[in-house]
Order: structure tokens, then sequence, then C-alpha cells
């Protein structure tokens, strides 16, 4: 699991030297949520080029699924091998209660 | 009586409601709002505000209170509902700020989103995948950490979040990383863009600064700056300038690489001069003029009284001209 110490240039660099990279496609997104079809072949860590918020959730096939911050302000999360759904949404307490 | 109470403490407690609703609704339109139409928050408050004027209104009724008092009440109320209001005064679209044109006038990305980078202000947007289309309101998305790492890859200090003085590396695979398939640069870059590569050339210049077009600063720091040339009989000068901006500016005047007079400059109209020059360029010569301006958006009117330019009208358009290229090996946004 990279950390989130990991500088934005070496995860670039990694990103684009990557091996297997796999696929990932943009099924819906909108201001407050991201839907993304992956597609691995092996398991690993999907970076999204958005920034990192608390507040956002995901579920990776309808699991939960912790999300971390990637380069102090990018996010990232854990796929598994094969193929995936993976959701985002947006949705802290606050907004839930009006904050 | 107790008809017109119920009715008044009626209209009260509406009045209420809608007040807080109004102005909690004006503080949450920076959200999207499919976020404040779900917004649990906004149904209780409204819920509670008609609750305590039942409750106020059941106990006004029980005590048999006098029309003095429920004027008084009244009048309380509509004092909360106003002071709730100034507290959350409605967005002026004149606070908004206004798209940078040179970012409009991109042509359509064919591949799908992409990001804008450029020198000094403009980082990449990486908040545009959640629709927040301006950097300018990255506050509530953590601006410390991207600009940080920003310093990181630039090697030097950024002098705050919008201003970012110069980035050499527009190569760098961070930004393919980041989809920025545009720069925006007030310099000609292709030197350092056209390093020895063994496949095609990865960039091409999509604009150049064209001769009396001007495109509006993207953001407003560092404020714009106009040059004119002038002539001069080797005597006095006089000018008039009209800032049409809301801000000051700085006026110099130099021949050669010698600055003759600094001023600053009001917004609206500033005598300038008459100025003896001490040590006067020769006739013929032309002097230069700059000015330089805080606001991104403004129109200078010269007139120059020298003894060869009597009249003389300079118009300037609002900012500096920008080189746009475009990066061929930016990764799409997903």
């Amino acid at each position: 699991m990279l950390s989130e110490s990991i500088r934005l240039d070496r995860l670039a660099r990694q990103q684009l030297l990557g091996v297997e990279p796999g696929r990932v496609k943009t099924a819906y997104r909108s201001a407050d949520q991201l839907r993304l079809q992956v597609n691995a072949r092996r398991g690993g860590t999907l970076f999204i080029s958005q920034t990192y918020y608390p507040g956002w959730k995901a579920t990776v096939n309808g699991f939960p699924t912790d999300l971390r911050p990637a380069a102090s302000f990018l996010t990232a999360l854990d796929v598994p091998a094969g193929k995936a759904e993976v959701v985002l949404k947006y949705s802290p307490p606050s907004v839930k209660i009006g904050g | 009586m107790t008809g017109t109470i119920l009715v008044r403490l009626g209209v009260a407690a509406v009045a209420v409601c809608t007040g807080f609703a109004w102005a909690y609704a004006e503080s949450l339109t920076a959200i999207p709002q499919p976020l404040v139409r779900l917004s649990v928050g906004l149904c209780i408050l409204f819920a509670c505000g008609v609750g305590l004027g039942a409750a106020l209104l059941g106990w006004l009724h029980k005590r048999n209170f006098r029309r003095s008092t429920v004027g008084i009440h009244g009048l309380v109320v509509l004092e909360v509902v106003v002071l709730a209001v100034r507290l959350h005064p409605p967005r002026r679209s004149s606070s908004e700020p206004e798209d940078a044109p040179v970012v409009r006038r991109l042509p359509a990305e064919p591949n799908g989103d992409c990001r804008v980078f450029g020198d000094y202000p403009l980082f990449p947007n990486t908040a545009s995948g959640v629709q927040i289309p301006d950097l300018r309101i990255l506050d509530p998305i953590l601006p410390k950490n991207l600009v940080s790492s920003f310093q990181e890859l630039a090697g030097s200090p950024i002098w705050s979040r919008f201003s970012f003085r110069e980035f050499d590396d527009y190569e760098h695979p961070a930004l393919d990383f980041l989809g920025v398939r545009y720069v925006v640069s007030t310099r000609d870059v292709r030197n350092l863009l056209l390093r020895p590569r063994p496949t095609e050339p990865r960039h091409r210049l999509l604009r150049e600064p064209e001769s009396g077009r001007g495109i509006q600063l993207l953001l407003v720091e560092p404020g714009s700056v106009q040059t004119f040339h002038l002539p001069c009989g080797g005597g006095g000068i006089a000018l008039l300038v009209q800032l049409t901006s809301g801000k000051g500016g700085i006026l110099r005047v130099g021949h050669q690489s010698r600055a003759l007079i600094e001023t600053e400059l009001a917004p609206g109209f500033s005598r300038i001069g008459p100025y003896e020059m001490v040590q006067a360029p020769p006739p013929r010569s032309r002097l230069w003029l700059t000015v330089e301006t805080a606001g991104d958006a403004w129109v200078a009117v010269v007139e120059a009284d020298t003894p060869e330019g009597s009249g003389l009208v300079l118009q300037g358009t609002s900012g500096e001209e920008f080189f746009v290229y475009e990066r061929r090996q930016a990764l799409p946004i997903c």
C-alpha cells in the first residue's frame, strides 16, 4: 500500500511507467458522486486525480472501502483484481444535518 | 381578539421560519444543489421554527397577553429575521470570479476533460472533478496540501496559494498524471519544451501573443502591466492618465533602461507633471511609459503633452498576452 508520504512526482512516474495499470472507465460523474468501472489483472491501488477531502465515501462492488490521500492532496483506494465497480460519494455528516 | 393574535403570531412564525431558511439556504449556495435539496438539517430547522411558533402561540393564548406584549414579540421576531438575513447576505454577482477568457477560448477537448496549468497564478484545478470550476474557491478542499506538493515539484518557494512565480519543467510526468493538457505562460517556453526526444514533439503551440489584442489576466496576481512608447522633444512632459480599474497603480516613464518618473496613480483621472527632464533624452527619441495596476481589468488612456506628441492618446487594453501550449501526453481525468 502506498503511503501519504509518496511525492507527487514519484507517484506520477509510477503511474506512467506502471507495468499493469489496468483500465478505468468513468461511468458517471457529478459533483457529489463518481462511478468507475475498473478492470485490473492484479489487485492494486487506484489513484483518482481529484482532491482528497474527508467526507467522501467509497464502495468497491458494493462493499465499503477506505479512501486515503495520495501525494497529500489526491485520492486513492485499493481495488481487487478483475472487474470492479467503484463508487465514490460525497456524504459527510455535516451535509446531512445541514451544516 | 384571540383570532387576531393567532393570525399575527402565525404570520410571525412563518416569517421566522422563512427568514432562517432563506439565510441558511444562501449560505449553502456554494454547495451543489442536490446536496441542499437532500439536507435534513433545513427540514429540521423548518420544523423547529414551526413548532416554536406554535408553542409560543399556545403560551401567549393561555396567558391572555395584551396586544402591546404581542406587538413587542412581533417586533423582536422581525428584528431576528432582519438580522439573520443581514448576517447571510445573498451572494453578489460582482464578488464571483469571472471565467478566464484564455481558458474559455481553448478548443473543445475531444478526449474528455482536461486541466490547465500556467505560469504565476494558475495551479491545475484538482477540484474540477467535483465540479468546482475555479481554483480561487478552493478554500474548502485543502489547498495547503496542493501548494506544498507543487512547491516540492518546483523546488522553490511559492509566494501564496495563488502565486507560483515560474515553473520550468512543463514536461514533468506529474502534470501528465494530473491531466494537464494546456499550459498558459507569459513566456515563450518552447526552448524548455523542445528537449531532444526520440518521438515526435509532445507539445504544440496553440496560440502566440498577437499585437494589439490583449487577454485578460487569468487571476488578479500579479497586476497587469502595459507599456507604451511616446515621442519626446527633449523638454518636459505632462500626462493625463485614466484608470478605469477600481484599484490604483504605478506609472513609470523612462528612457532606455532608466526610469525618469515614477509616481502612483489613483483610480480615475491622474494628472502627471508637467515635468522638466533634468537629463532630457535627445530630440526625436522615444520614451517608454509603463502603467502597472493591481487589478486585472483596466483601460488606461494616456494623453501626453510633449513637444512632438501634444494631445496624443494611447489606449491600453487590459492584461498581458499569453502563450498557450497543448501537452499531448496528458492523461484523461477520470
